[in-house]
């Protein structure tokens, strides 16, 4: 057989270099910056089986208890949503600095003091452990379905961020656990979750590869 | 959300993208066909007992989505229209940039497009493909043979006039 592309014993086309070339060049194209978000919440919301939380009960059961749970105002969206939202949509546009921060400040204490007085979701300024280079610059507060959450955003040198968001652990369901913070990465960017009392954290690197581990 | 399910998400969506890109040649379009693959997945995955075989499915179902909604829209793009089509934004960093890839990928005919797609963005085998696109393995290397030759014949121009000694 004279073409090598149609030689049986073989499982794949053999490549030189303007296929290489060819495959670089396709494999360098970059999907949207939400997209993973995206899936993941369209996915959640148009099927039960992938939310964490058993499909046990009949349709018109769920719809009657959501609808209850709603006038009572007890409808909260899941932590794992709030985690996506965070990681994929507002962590992207404070690294493009497209939302502006509430107060810019080099003091944690003052920025948590800050969020304390607007009574918005904070950590304890104590709790806080930050990786050598690193200094908060600021903090927002911001609301999602209904819900206040804030941020802290902090920067080294290099201008790599990093963002530590807070929400009450009441807010939402299926809040993560005390202790070891739960790791995932989202949209490309590696996240760190976990609870301290009765607030919620998520903690998103500003650029994908970015070790937290130094945070805890 | 199950970790297995945003894993599987994680692994393959920006594969499933840049193949449904290389099929819809539109980027709203391919981020479309990637979340119904994985709607779809979410629906009906648990239906796979082989797990190894998830990419495969993924893969084959975007195909098929991209099919339907074809043929749903009826669309008959002729080589104008392809001329037309927006590229898509994307960074260039190789001898050929992506953007003339994808460009050059579009001009194939879509009998050529799928297979050739799969070759150089998943490294797929010849019986990968074939599983994929639910055709022969010979089907899937003459077309994989054919549809390689026509985007060299496209791509090499452009390739060779980057390789030209600056004066």
């Amino acid at each position: 057989m004279s073409n090598p592309d149609l030689n049986p014993a073989e499982d794949r086309p053999p490549l030189d270099g303007l296929d290489r070339s060819i495959r670089q060049a396709l494999q360098a194209i970059e999907p949207p910056p939400n997209l993973y978000g995206k899936i993941l919440a369209a996915a959640a919301e148009g099927n039960p089986a992938t939310a964490d939380e058993p499909a046990a009960k009949p349709s018109w059961l769920r719809t009657v208890a959501v609808a209850g749970g709603q006038l009572m105002g007890t409808a909260l969206a899941a932590f794992d949503d709030f985690r996506v939202e965070v990681a994929t949509v507002t962590a992207p546009q404070l690294v493009a600095a497209r939302l502006k921060l509430d107060l810019q400040a080099h003091e944690l204490s003052q920025l948590v003091d800050w969020l304390a007085q607007a009574r918005a979701p904070h950590p304890d300024g104590s709790g806080v452990r930050l990786p050598g280079g690193f200094g908060p610059v600021g903090c927002k507060t911001f609301e999602w379905h209904g819900q206040r959450f804030s941020v802290i955003c902090f920067y080294d040198q290099g201008k790599r961020g990093a963002h530590l968001f807070s929400i009450s652990g009441r807010s939402v369901r299926q809040a993560p656990p005390e202790g070891k913070p739960q790791w995932l990465t989202l949209g490309g960017l590696p996240t760190a979750s976990w609870s301290r009392g009765d607030t919620s954290f998520v903690l998103v690197a500003g650029t994908p590869g970015m070790d937290l581990t130094g945070y805890f | 959300m199950p970790a297995e399910f945003s894993s599987l998400v994680e692994t393959h969506y920006q594969g499933l993208f840049r193949f449904a890109l290389s099929l819809a040649r539109e980027e709203a379009a391919a981020a479309d066909l990637t979340q119904q693959t994985f709607l779809k997945w979410a629906r009906h995955g648990d239906q796979l007992r082989d797990r190894t075989k998830a990419k495969t499915w993924l893969f084959t179902t975007l195909h098929r989505e991209f099919l339907a909604t074809r043929r749903m829209a009826r669309e008959q793009a002729d080589e104008e229209e392809l001329e037309a089509l927006p590229a898509p934004l994307i960074e260039v960093g190789n001898k050929i940039d992506a953007k003339a890839a994808v460009a050059a990928l579009a001009q194939l005919d879509e009998t050529y497009r799928a297979p050739v797609a799969m070759f150089y963005l998943e490294e797929l085998s010849y019986a990968e493909i074939a599983a994929c696109l639910d055709i022969p393995i010979g089907t899937v290397m003459s077309r994989l043979s054919r549809g390689r030759e026509r985007l060299r014949k496209i791509l090499s121009p452009a390739s060779e006039s980057h390789e030209q000694p600056r004066p």
